[in-house]
């Protein structure tokens, strides 16, 4: 068990959450950045894969990339639960979907959060193993990391 | 538009629209749906049956590829009323404003200000404007919460992109001030800063490298009741008492709308006075400046509200001389 967590994101959900959240990030995270040897990853639960991933496509403009059509769908869902739930106005909710049917690649570019998990531990919520993409591999969701407690990086 | 919901109010179909992306969704973080009732779930699968045929996907194609495709449909299906040419300008202009929007998606306007300045140091509209849609770095200021009203028009944004001409290793910056207005940005001046020149060690924004230039060039200047400096930057002046003045000349400010005037002195000391008053209000002292023996050029992002409050959103004097003098050493043909 590492000292840190890590988790992959589109630089366009950070601006999202640091403008509407507060600053409020929801992460996926994992013990460890890529594959520990002898220990295959499943490429959905390994934060290098996913920014090898989101990169490639961007490189090579995929439109069909997958990656980048599910978090435009999760971003642009998450703008209507966030207003039905009543914690974003109508406005917001338009700016959001604005950004997202505007979105540039560079917007889907990935980002890496670096989580010291010490600063972080209580609020760690272990994924079931059903939820997992492989049993072998833990992961945790934070759904309130804030600013001050990780590093948003790009390789 | 997908044919089985164009019947149902637009709330309802994004609602459900939203419902069928995340059964797809593989991720808890769009929570899971609500229950459907019959009817809904009806319209759901006919919808569903319709994007895959118009993706030209088999019904029995679940991979992740296939996925990947309704689920751009369904979120695009969603953002569309965003795109309707009255709600996008309206979106658009109120992200504007927040600095909210790409560089790219900004429409670029010249002040006279501009055209009266800087052609004559070797900067173009088209240097400007490709600096301010092609930034390497951008920063929109905003005012400190609770003193400023944000001001559509009014807002300070400053580009900055570095260059090397060919030929030359001597690198510098060039700096562009803008006032952002909805999803116009209005070029008020830009200069070029040489880092060999500007000491530039410290400098990590847009706004660095302008406080940066403006101590090398700037002209030290008094703000309502401050000790002179060189860069003024958010600060508010209540109404003051003034003295009686003697106007010298009236004008409106040459930046955003104004409710009252200004009017400008020659003090007994010779210094030059600005004063301004709201409409029936008697005028207070909102700068005074040093007199020069030089060429100077003010940039002023000032504005006065109603209740006769100075809001000065940047200040700075340069001392044009000093800088030409400079520019001309990098081989730059620049007059005053």
């Amino acid at each position: 068990m590492g000292p840190l967590l890590y988790s992959t994101n589109v630089k366009l959900k950070w601006w999202i959450q640091r403008t509407y959240r507060s600053g409020t990030h929801y992460v996926w995270c994992s013990e460890h950045f890529d594959s520990p040897p002898g220990v295959p990853l499943p490429p959905s639960a390994n934060p290098g894969d996913i920014y090898r991933r989101l990169k490639d496509d961007i490189t090579g403009k995929d439109g069909h990339s997958t990656k980048i059509n599910e978090q435009r769908a999760c971003l642009t869902g998450l703008a209507l639960e966030w207003e039905r739930k009543g914690e974003i106005g109508a406005n917001d909710k338009e700016e959001i979907l604005f950004k997202v049917t505007q979105a540039s690649w560079d917007d889907w570019s990935p980002l890496i959060y670096i989580i010291p998990r010490a600063l972080v531990e209580s609020r760690m919520a272990a994924v079931p193993i059903s939820q997992r993409a492989a049993p072998h591999a833990p992961e945790y969701i934070i759904a309130d990391l804030r600013e001050v407690e990780f590093d948003a990086i790009e390789l | 538009m997908i044919n089985a919901l164009k019947n149902l109010p637009e709330q309802e179909a994004q609602n459900l629209l939203s419902v069928m992306i995340k059964e797809i969704l593989p991720s808890p973080e769009v929570p899971t749906s609500p229950a459907w009732d019959e009817a809904q779930a009806r319209v759901s699968d006919q919808a569903l049956q319709e994007v895959r045929r118009r993706l030209k996907l088999a019904p029995d194609d679940h991979t992740e590829a296939a996925q990947a495709q309704i689920l751009r449909l369904l979120s695009e299906e969603i953002g569309a009323y965003v795109s309707r040419p009255a709600t996008f300008n309206r979106v658009k202009a109120r992200l504007g404003d927040k600095g909210g929007l790409r560089p790219d998606q900004y429409d670029v306007k010249f002040s006279k200000s501009f055209d009266d300045s800087c052609p004559k140091r070797g900067i173009r509209r088209g240097d400007a404007r490709d600096v301010v849609l092609h930034p390497d770095d951008v920063q929109h200021l905003t005012p400190p919460k609770g003193t400023f009203n944000e001001r559509s028009g009014m807002e300070v944004s400053l580009y900055a992109k570095s260059l090397t001409e060919v030929g030359s290793l001597e690198r510098h910056t060039l700096l562009v001030v803008g006032l952002r207005g909805g999803y116009t940005v209005n070029v008020t001046s830009a200069w070029l800063v040489y880092h060999s020149d500007v000491d530039m060690s410290s400098a990590r924004s847009p706004l660095d490298i302008l406080e940066s230039f403006v101590q090398t060039y700037g002209v030290p200047f008094v703000v309502g009741k401050s000790a002179a400096k060189k860069f003024y930057r958010y600060e508010a002046i209540a109404a003051l008492k003034g003295e009686k003045d003697v106007g010298i000349m009236s004008f409106p400010p040459t930046v955003g709308p104004t409710e009252g005037e200004m009017r400008l002195r020659v003090g007994p000391s010779g210094v030059i006075e600005v004063r301004a008053a709201a409409k029936g209000e008697k005028d207070v002292e909102i700068m005074s400046l040093p007199r020069t023996t030089g060429h100077t050029e003010a940039e002023m992002l000032l504005h006065m509200t109603p209740s006769g409050v100075f809001e000065v959103r940047a200040a700075f004097i340069i001392d044009v001389a000093k800088y030409i003098e400079d520019l001309r050493k990098h081989g730059v043909q620049a007059t005053n």
